[in-house]
């Protein structure tokens, strides 16, 4: 065995432990995060009395989780009920492979990286078709249909918005794409509309915010996890928290300019900067606040007007995006500064037209329903 | 790497055939898994590592959901009913299971045997297959859209044929 | 390039073999700590305290599979674009327009399932 191979091998281990540790830590982190911004949010306390500012609180709550009876119903399919949480892991765990954590951290440099995020996000999806369907429960059955639904129609105007930032960076892979926004010359700069675009498909990739429909519960008791208890339950729940980190840390490398940030070489261990890494954080927590943020401000959207959104607004304006910035950038001359007029542009039409468009329909709605009664 | 070939290619063969002759849904899904994977390695040994990231995400993710829904929603089969919980016995996963650890050898014996020697030459990079793809091959690509326009069109009269018998 | 594109995939198969023990792991050691009472009641499927009437795998309705569909086809259609979104710059022109008409066979198809009120959620 040469000495290469072992170096490789520690690496690839040290590699699983930071992805395992990122999961675990991003999800206990971000409960107490969500509970507390929340409470700061709506003028009361939170939890504040587990350990110091009550930061110890989600352990508390894991190792109660942990004590718990975990059963299968007896009508449950019990094979795939137990493959369903194993499934949804395996894709918090198997993003991490692409996500450039600072400069010099990913020697494995996939080359179809932007397509790698998309194939895992439907991992997701499937994993929870899965359990809901394997609960042989009526609400988890439909509350596992309507996520995977919202979850699938979501994911389109995310590819499209991949689609620009693979045109801009000329590559699939990560590290590209983080070195195409080097000086400062981030996507969420020169793009500000795809990063929209993307933003409010990530936010509906994790059933959170105005998206929560998985879990009206109103409607579907919990959802495609009526029938989980114990740990089982609590990897959905994991996930479930571990994915605004995740999904963070994509959105931050797509959009954010990733690592970078000054200072970038100030401290380099064993070719890995340390700095950059202190940027990235904080650029992914800045994102997790207005993830939580968003939440308490945004009322809960109908059933249909989440699909609606997604097909009729969504998605075509994904394909024409795709096709303007394409045409700026082959065209236009100072081809930078145009796409960044134009995305601004964009942006400013979008948001100045949105509410009007809605309002209108919303007028036009009324008077045929008048009519019609 | 051409014996490896010669695994997947072989194991690709078995598993779309049992595809066809399973009477049971389920297992046909498990056994189209394997099928696809195998697809994925053969496309690999033949020196198109891009097509054969392509073959994984958009089966694995896309197809395969598709299935399930189509599995679950419409339980074709007609095992519908208290039945259905006895196609899900363990033993319906050892066939599947027995030719996806075939397919795991010849993936070993890959990457046992370094990577370079390769059936179809070298590799291609999903650059290149953007060039071909849209060069010389644009013909194709736009049949290709023709063909999702009509899978498009389908989709909307398979829905407007179920919703009829209910009045709407 | 070769050997560093089999590198990447050993590290997507190790790290998802990763997340499955990960969690193997945790249900393994989870199940060393709770407590294991069982009963019929608690082991029934949960209808709000009612007993279910009829099974919950029978033919279910079909607006989710229809919007599975429509997925695929975008799906399929993004999967073409991306080699062609690396490469657009060399390919120009024909390249762009190749892709207009690519995508404006399929924004028919859209408009045509949107009309025809397929995207509706009723």
């Amino acid at each position: 065995m040469s000495w290469d191979l072992v170096l490789a091998v520690v690496r690839l281990i040290v590699a699983v432990l930071i992805a395992y540790a990122i999961v675990f830590v991003a999800a206990l982190v971000n409960i107490v995060f969500e509970r507390r911004v929340l409470g700061f949010l709506q003028d009361r306390l939170g939890p504040n009395r587990t350990g110091w500012q009550g930061i110890l609180q989600s352990v508390a709550d894991a190792f109660k989780m942990m004590g718990k009876e975990d059963f299968a119903p007896t009508a449950a399919d019990k094979t795939m009920f137990t493959l369903a949480p194993i499934m949804v892991m395996i894709g918090a765990v198997a993003i991490q492979v692409v996500i450039p954590y600072t400069k010099g951290w990913t020697d494995q440099n996939l080359n179809v990286g932007l397509i790698y995020i998309v194939a895992i996000t439907s991992f997701t999806v499937l994993s929870i078709l899965l359990g809901g369907w394997a609960s042989h429960n009526k609400y988890s059955l439909v509350g596992a249909l309507r996520t995977a639904a919202q979850m699938v129609s979501y994911e389109l105007p995310m590819i499209l918005a991949l689609l620009v930032v693979a045109m801009a960076a000329g590559s699939l892979s990560l590290n590209a794409v983080v070195a195409a926004q080097g000086s400062y010359r981030w996507f969420v700069f020169t793009m500000p509309f795809t990063f929209l675009l993307f933003f409010i498909a990530s936010v509906a990739e994790l059933n959170r915010g105005p998206f929560d429909l998985p879990e009206s519960e109103s409607e579907l008791v919990a959802g495609y996890g009526t029938e989980y208890s114990g740990m089982r339950f609590g990897m959905f729940f994991l996930n479930e928290y571990a994915g605004m980190t995740i999904m963070s840390m994509v959105t931050v490398t797509l959009f954010l300019g990733g690592w970078q940030g000054p200072f970038a070489n100030a401290l380099v261990i064993h070719g890995v900067a340390l700095v950059p890494l202190v940027w990235f954080l904080v650029k992914v927590y800045a994102l997790v606040f207005v993830l939580v943020w968003i939440r308490l401000s945004v009322p809960r959207l109908q059933v249909d007007q989440l699909m609606g959104f997604a097909w009729k607004v969504l998605i075509p304006l994904g394909l024409v995006n795709i096709l303007a910035t394409a045409a700026v950038l082959l065209w236009a001359p100072h081809w930078k500064l145009a796409m960044a007029v134009y995305s601004w542009l964009a942006l400013i039409a979008f948001v100045g037209l949105f509410d009007t468009l809605l309002r209108w329909r919303l007028k036009r709605q009324r008077r045929r329903v008048a009519v019609l009664t | 790497m051409t014996v490896a070939f010669y695994i997947a290619g072989a194991v690709a063969v078995i598993a779309t055939l049992l595809v066809v002759t399973r009477r049971s849904t389920i297992h046909a899904l498990l056994y189209l898994v394997v099928s696809l994977f195998a697809v994925a390695v053969v496309f690999y040994t033949l020196g198109a590592p891009f097509v054969a990231a392509l073959e994984v995400i958009v089966y694995a993710g896309a197809i395969i959901v598709l299935f399930l829904f189509t599995v679950m929603l419409l339980n074709i089969g007609g095992e519908a009913g208290p039945d259905a919980r006895r196609r899900l016995r363990p033993a319906s996963w050892i066939g599947p299971g027995v030719l996806a650890a075939v397919l795991l050898v010849g993936l070993v014996a890959i990457i046992a045997s370094g990577a370079n020697a390769r059936v179809g030459g070298r590799a291609v990079e999903p650059r290149e297959v953007g060039v071909a793809l849209y060069g010389p091959y644009a013909i194709g690509v736009e049949l290709a859209s023709t063909l999702l326009l009509a899978a498009l069109i389908g989709a909307r009269h398979l829905g407007q044929r179920r919703r009829e018998p209910d009045g709407r | 390039m070769t050997t560093a594109f089999l590198t990447n995939w050993i590290y997507v198969a190790v790290f998802i073999v990763a997340g499955a023990a990960m969690v193997v792991g945790i249900l393994l050691m989870s199940r060393l700590v709770y407590p294991i009472h069982p009963s019929p009641e608690k082991y029934s499927t949960y209808e709000c305290g009612i007993e279910p009437v009829g099974d919950s795998w029978h033919p279910f309705a079909v607006r989710y599979h229809i919007f599975a569909l429509l997925f695929l086809v975008f799906d399929v259609e993004a999967i073409f674009l991306f080699p062609w979104a690396i490469t657009f710059r060399r390919l120009g022109t024909s390249g762009f327009v190749e892709v207009l008409v690519f995508i404006a066979v399929l924004a028919v198809g859209l408009a045509y399932a949107w009309l025809k009120g397929a995207l509706e959620w009723v």
